[in-house]
């Protein structure tokens, strides 16, 4: 779910990077309200590299196979360190791999990033850390999948606010219905696995789901 | 005439931090492009960044494997589904001007960004990027998260590939996609997570006493030359010149 470079317009790369300046810019401000964040940092980090790897494993979902996002965890995980975190990954999958891009880093941001908060809030709301395992999963499939959807929509505002107006009519709209289908599988997928993931994590180290 | 050795190559010894924001004007001058007659010039930079890079030729190509699927579909189907003017029938489908155009500016701007900035940032180490981004205003948790994912972004990735191997090894496939297999695969990135976890206090008390967060620990030695500001000029007359042929002022 990212948007390369080239196709948005110049007015949504510019917004892009805006807005994402100005989440990042709010995020860390929280952090630094925690306290010493030095402490937290390699945490934060090593986490990052391993939801870095963990987008590498490929699932064969016919036709062609996808990758895992795991926006939703990642903000349950890391909280405010989430979007940081985030911008991060996008920027060292740009240069290391040519994924995602450079001008659209700040679209993409918000795109993963902003669900990514939600999911956060969304998990952790009147939560009881000693409820059942189904109880935790239901909120992590409901973070999981909720976090897909809301990248989704971000990620077809995006198209349609930065794609020329020309682009419109029949065939655009009929191009976005396609777009939506081909994730709904992947918004399963990513509620499933982030279900079991909660369920284990509750079960091996809890501690790991109250955030850094 | 060969290219530049590495080491010796301009792009190589320009400053990374004159770098970085030559690299920012002139992939924002890209995206602003509107007219398909500015894609010559704009598609002619990188090919001049190459030859000053020191970078072969092959690596530069090999970085180009993972086109976008979005930028692919886009290029196919804009010409098949966008404008009112036939240029071309290609059996029952039609391909319009119009589309074609889009699709080219596309492509273009694709490839031109991409080719700038491969080059312009494999020029320099990535930690070196990252510090020169530190030393123009990233902020300082954002560098240290970057650097520190950098560095374990290699084990973990190799953690990742060796307990694979052991769940192979034990005869799991991971070919169909049932609710088994989804938790098998949870497991795996859970566990991973759990590692990753655990070994960051010992490397935080490592960097505790290796000095980190003392006064000092984040300056750095980048020094500019009058190369570094003319290079800088250059990049900004061309992104100058690149925005006054896509806003029509002097048209092509």
């Amino acid at each position: 779910m990212h948007i390369a470079d080239g196709i948005l317009n110049l007015p949504v790369v510019a917004g892009g990077f805006v807005g994402a300046g100005a989440v990042a810019w709010y995020s860390l401000d929280r952090i630094k309200r925690r306290g010493d964040p030095r402490e937290k940092i390699p945490r934060a980090a090593l986490l990052t590299a391993a939801f870095f790897a963990a987008s590498l494993i490929h699932l064969p979902l016919p036709p062609a196979g996808v990758h895992l996002v795991l926006n939703g965890l990642l903000g349950i995980m890391l909280g405010w360190f989430a979007f940081p975190a985030i911008l991060i990954g996008l920027f060292l999958q740009a240069v290391m791999f040519g994924h995602g891009g450079l001008t659209t880093l700040g679209v993409n941001g918000l795109i993963l990033g902003l669900p990514a908060l939600m999911a956060w809030r969304l998990f952790h709301w009147q939560r009881d850390p000693d409820a059942s395992p189904w109880r935790t999963g239901v909120r992590g499939m409901l973070a999981g999948s909720g976090a897909m959807v809301a990248a989704l929509m971000l990620f077809l505002a995006a198209l349609l606010l930065g794609l020329p107006a020309e682009y419109g009519g029949q065939a655009s709209m009929t191009a976005l219905m396609v777009i939506i289908g081909a994730h709904i599988p992947l918004i399963i997928l990513e509620g499933v696995i982030t279900t079991f993931l909660v369920v284990f994590l509750q079960r091996v180290q809890p501690r790991l789901l109250e955030g850094i | 005439m060969n290219p530049p050795a590495a080491g010796q190559a301009l792009l190589q010894r320009w400053d990374p931090r004159f770098k970085l924001l030559g690299l920012a004007i002139l992939v924002l001058a890209f995206a602003m492009v509107n007219d398909p007659a500015v894609l010559p010039l704009l598609l002619a930079t990188p090919l001049v960044l190459a030859w000053f890079s020191g970078l072969a030729p092959g690596f530069i190509l090999s970085r180009l494997r993972y086109p976008s699927l979005l930028v692919v579909l886009l290029l196919l189907w804009l010409p098949l589904a966008v404008g009112q003017t036939p240029w071309a029938a290609l059996g029952p489908l039609t391909v319009y001007r119009e589309g074609l155009a889009a699709a080219l500016l596309i492509g273009g701007r694709f490839l031109g960004i991409v080719l700038s900035a491969l080059i312009i940032l494999h020029s320099s180490p990535l930690t070196t990027n990252i510090k020169a981004m530190r030393a123009l205003g990233l902020p300082w948790i954002m560098v240290d998260m970057a650097l520190l994912t950098l560095r374990y972004l290699q084990v973990l990735g190799h953690d990742l590939r060796q307990m694979r191997l052991a769940m192979r090894s034990r005869g799991w496939t991971g070919n169909r996609l049932g609710l088994r297999n989804l938790r098998i695969i949870a497991w795996l990135t859970g566990s991973l997570l759990l590692r990753s976890h655990e070994r960051a206090d010992g490397i935080y008390r490592a960097m505790r006493l290796r000095g980190y967060g003392q006064p000092g620990s984040q300056h750095h030695d980048f020094r500019a030359g009058g190369l570094d500001y003319l290079l800088l000029v250059i990049t900004l007359a061309v992104a100058l010149v690149i925005i006054l042929l896509s806003l029509e002022l002097f048209p092509v």
